[in-house]
This record gives structure tokens, C-alpha cells and sequence, in this order.
């Protein structure tokens, strides 16, 4: 809809608008129309088109970088759904094509290749909004600070290991928290440590929360995972390699949705956790080479 | 919101959920997927029982659950209120926007947000149908509509920190 005469408009607010729009839906990632089928008719809130999941941007190695427009335009075609992409970190000529398709959302994403070593996207610049990851409290609200609408933590994507999804998790809360118990000059001091503006953290101490919604991502595997990590506070997640690595994808995909839902309900887990076949292989994570951790990057 | 309001609120996500309350509200979302969770629970049936006698809000994504038909593409709906729904016809997040509007019964106008916001029509009186009451246009297009004790409207409320039209729905 293009803006009428005499509307005014918030921007950042529509922005975190669509975020809570996917509160409680599963996003996952697709490679192509067949899988964002699949996942749509699971009951997916909304499809990452990508070229190369993470686990095979893993094992294939070299640059990752922003999928074929072509490829995206395909899957947005195929789906009514919302359809997301991913740009490098800092690639902001990446998320110039992304917004000119009309995605739904960008993943400034550190599973691509960094383009720039010291800055994300201004992400204030552009009308979609952004998604970006992050391990604690600072990082995210470094994002949020350069126009990011919605957090995920980092985890450590193509793992199929929830491990550093629920440090993550567990970190922000933590540091969230932490507020609380600061003076004034000591909230000063954290605003300078975390390279944000005062106003932005006394918001956040303020309300207890993050000021965009909060979702996991990065080694979920099963339903238990999902319910896990909504239990520990995500508002949603997104699953990456897991459902199409696994051995019956359709089936994982609809458990996976109805365990996101029904989070607290060990019934109903218990129901839709059954006869699953094999989920993802998955990777320890202390056997992956410090140069190999994707939760590293960003800045 | 609600429950600035004082009214009491529950997450209806099955049929004994259903029975707990006196009036529904089909929230924004994706319209797809909660499809398929109302289908999955049986809630599709007991919906339509419900709205024949209490109060039902559907909005964005709910509206187009509640209309009559729904199209571009075609879907299921609870076939609630005479109206059609083109989904996604506004375009993606970027053609989204927020404007006040004047509705029906409010001396103020609210803040409504278009998020992906489907395309709602009146549709000529059927059998079982009388025509739906417009409350609100934006630019002449009707954007919310009445029917009885069921609303359905295009943009969204929930959002921002007005609640004049929650009041007036709790008085339905």
C-alpha cells in the first residue's frame, strides 16, 4: 500500500509490527519452492529462502553470500507466506536488492560471510525490516540501535546443537536482569561497554525486556528444542538445517510447529515428539575449530 | 489491553478453551497457518456455533478467516460475515504503513496500522447473508465491517496504546 496523504507513519513501529505478527509461528529454512511448500503447508509463519543451509555452507566451506534474486523471487512467488533472505553482515548493496524484490524481512546473518569488519547495515536506511542475531545483551541492543526490528540469537547454526542457542538466551536474560541492580553511574558504564545510547538501556531495565521481540535460532533440531527454548522466554524460532536434514522432513516440520505452539504442555510434546525418524546428524560444538564458529562474528 | 480494560484473557488454542469464554478475538498473523491450526483442533465447527450468538473480532489475518470468501489465493474460511478478503493485496512489508482513521461510533480517530494488509469487499446479500455494515474507510475503501455481533477489519489495533475500539467491542 503506498502511503496515502495526511497518514503519518512510524516506520520502526510497522517494522516491529510484522516481527509480533510471527510471535508463536516457526520460521524455517528452504532451498527451494518444493521445501517452502512443505514448510507452508506445516504451518510455517514465514520461509528463510536460501541457496545452501547452514550445515552445508558448513561442510562446503568458501564465501557465502546473498542467494539468487532469482531463486528468492521463485519461492516468494510459490508461497503466500512471508519469505525472508539473508545479506552479509555489513552488505548493505545485498539488502538494496533484497528491499527492491519486496522480501519481508532481511537476515543481516553471521551464517554468510562477513562483508564488512567493522560495521553491520544501517539498517535506519531501509524501509523491510531487519533480523539480526546476538549473543548477549549488548550485541542485540547494538542492533536494535542501527534499526534492527527483531533478535535471534546467534546459536551456532548447521549444528542441529541447541547448546549455544540456550547460552544465548540465557545470557540476554541474564544481562537484562543485571539492570536492575545498577547505579546510575554503573548503567553509564554499561551503556558505554555495550556501545549504546543510555536512554535505550534505561528502556530496557525499565520494561524487563527487549524493546523488539526476542526468537531462537541456531541448533534446533526436535520439537523438545523448540518447547525448550520458548520455555526459556524465545517468542519464536526459526529452524535452520533441521527439518530438511532430517529423515522425514514434512513430519518434523508439522511437529516442530505444534511443539512451538503447545511449548508447555508436555502432553501434547510428548504426542507430536513420537515417530519422528532421525533428526539431524548434529556437530558437537567442541569439535568445531574456533575459526569455524559462526556465533563469533559480527561486531 | 484486555486486561487494562479489566477484562480477563485466555490464549484459545482448543475447543475447552473456547468454552471459557464469552467473546473472541481471531488476532493478526498469518492467515495460512492458523488455518491449519483451526482445522488440526476441530475449531472450525465450534467457532461458527460460538459467533451465531457471542461477539467475534477478526483482525487482519482474522478478518480474512471470518469472511465469506477469500481470495488471490483461495482459501478456507469460517464463512462468519458477507464479506470477501484479497489476501496480501496491499504488497509486502514495504507498501506498510500506520494512519488515523475515523470509525463508526468513536467521537476520536484511532491508529490503525496496515500490516500486509489484505483487501476487504462487501458482498451482495445471499441466502443466509444480509449485507455487512461499513464502520470505517480509508480513501473510500471500506477497511472494517460489521455484521451483527461480528467485526472483521483490515488494519491493526493491537499495536499501539490506544483501546477505544477494545472498549467498545467489550461492550458488544
Amino acid at each position: 500500500m503506498t502511503q496515502k496523504n495526511g497518514t503519518s507513519a512510524d516506520p520502526f513501529e510497522i517494522k516491529v509490527g510484522l516481527a509480533k505478527m510471527l510471535c508463536n509461528g516457526v520460521i524455517m529454512d528452504v532451498i527451494d519452492v518444493e521445501q517452502a511448500r512443505v514448510a507452508e503447508d506445516a504451518g510455517a509463519v514465514a520461509v528463510m529462502a536460501l541457496e545452501r543451509v547452514p550445515s552445508d555452507i558448513r561442510r562446503d566451506g568458501g564465501v557465502a553470500r546473498m542467494s539468487d534474486p532469482k531463486m528468492i523471487e521463485d519461492i516468494k512467488a510459490a508461497v503466500s507466506i512471508p519469505v525472508m533472505a539473508k545479506v552479509r553482515i555489513g552488505h548493505l548493496a545485498e539488502a538494496q536488492i533484497l528491499e527492491a524484490i519486496g522480501i519481508d524481512f532481511i537476515d543481516e546473518s553471521e551464517v554468510l560471510t562477513p562483508a564488512d569488519p567493522h560495521l553491520h547495515v544501517n539498517k535506519h536506511l531501509f524501509k523491510t525490516p531487519f533480523v539480526c542475531g546476538a549473543t548477549d545483551l549488548g550485541e542485540a541492543l547494538r542492533r536494535i540501535n542501527e534499526g534492527a526490528a527483531l533478535m535471534r540469537t546467534k546459536g551456532e547454526a548447521g549444528t542441529g546443537n541447541i547448546i549455544e542457542a540456550v547460552r544465548h538466551l540465557r545470557e540476554i536474560r541474564r544481562n537484562i536482569d543485571e539492570l536492575k541492580t545498577l547505579s546510575a553511574e554503573g548503567m553509564t558504564a554499561r551503556a558505554e561497554q555495550y556501545r549504546v545510547p543510555l536512554a535505550l538501556l534505561n528502556q530496557v531495565r525499565e520494561s524487563g525486556q527487549l524493546p523488539v521481540p526476542n526468537f531462537a535460532a541456531g541448533g534446533v533440531a526436535t520439537p523438545a528444542d523448540a518447547a525448550l527454548c520458548r520455555q526459556l522466554g524465545a517468542e519464536t524460532v526459526f529452524v535452520g538445517s533441521g527439518i530438511f536434514k532430517s529423515e522425514n522432513p514434512p513430519l518434523l516440520a508439522k511437529a516442530v510447529v505444534q511443539a512451538t505452539c503447545f511449548y508447555n504442555d508436555p502432553k501434547k510434546l510428548l504426542e507430536v515428539s513420537r515417530g519422528l525418524g532421525q533428526a539431524m546428524r548434529g556437530l558437537e560444538i567442541s569439535k568445531i575449530a574456533p575459526e569455524g564458529l559462526l556465533a563469533n562474528r559480527g561486531w | 489491553m484486555l486486561s487494562s480494560l479489566g477484562a480477563e484473557t485466555v490464549r484459545v488454542r482448543t475447543t475447552d478453551d473456547l468454552a471459557t469464554v464469552d467473546r473472541l478475538i481471531l488476532p493478526g498473523g498469518e492467515s495460512t497457518t492458523m488455518l491449519r491450526f483451526l482445522k488440526l483442533y476441530d475449531l472450525i465447527p465450534a467457532i461458527q456455533e460460538f459467533a451465531k450468538t457471542q461477539p467475534l473480532w477478526g483482525i487482519c489475518a482474522g478478518a480474512i478467516l471470518a469472511a465469506r470468501e477469500v481470495l488471490t489465493p483461495s482459501q478456507e474460511s469460517l464463512n462468519l460475515i458477507n464479506i470477501s478478503a484479497h489476501r496480501n493485496f496491499y504488497g509486502s512489508q514495504l507498501e506498510s504503513f500506520t494512519t488515523p482513521l475515523t470509525v463508526l461510533g468513536l467521537t476520536n480517530p484511532i491508529s490503525a496500522q496496515f500490516i500486509r494488509a489484505p483487501l476487504l469487499n462487501a458482498l451482495p446479500p445471499s441466502e443466509h447473508f444480509s449485507s455487512a455494515e461499513v464502520l470505517a474507510r480509508l480513501d473510500q475503501q471500506p477497511v472494517f465491517f460489521a455484521q451483527g455481533k461480528t467485526w472483521a477489519c483490515s488494519f491493526h489495533v493491537e499495536l499501539g496504546d490506544d483501546s477505544s475500539l477494545h472498549e467498545l467491542f467489550l461492550k458488544l
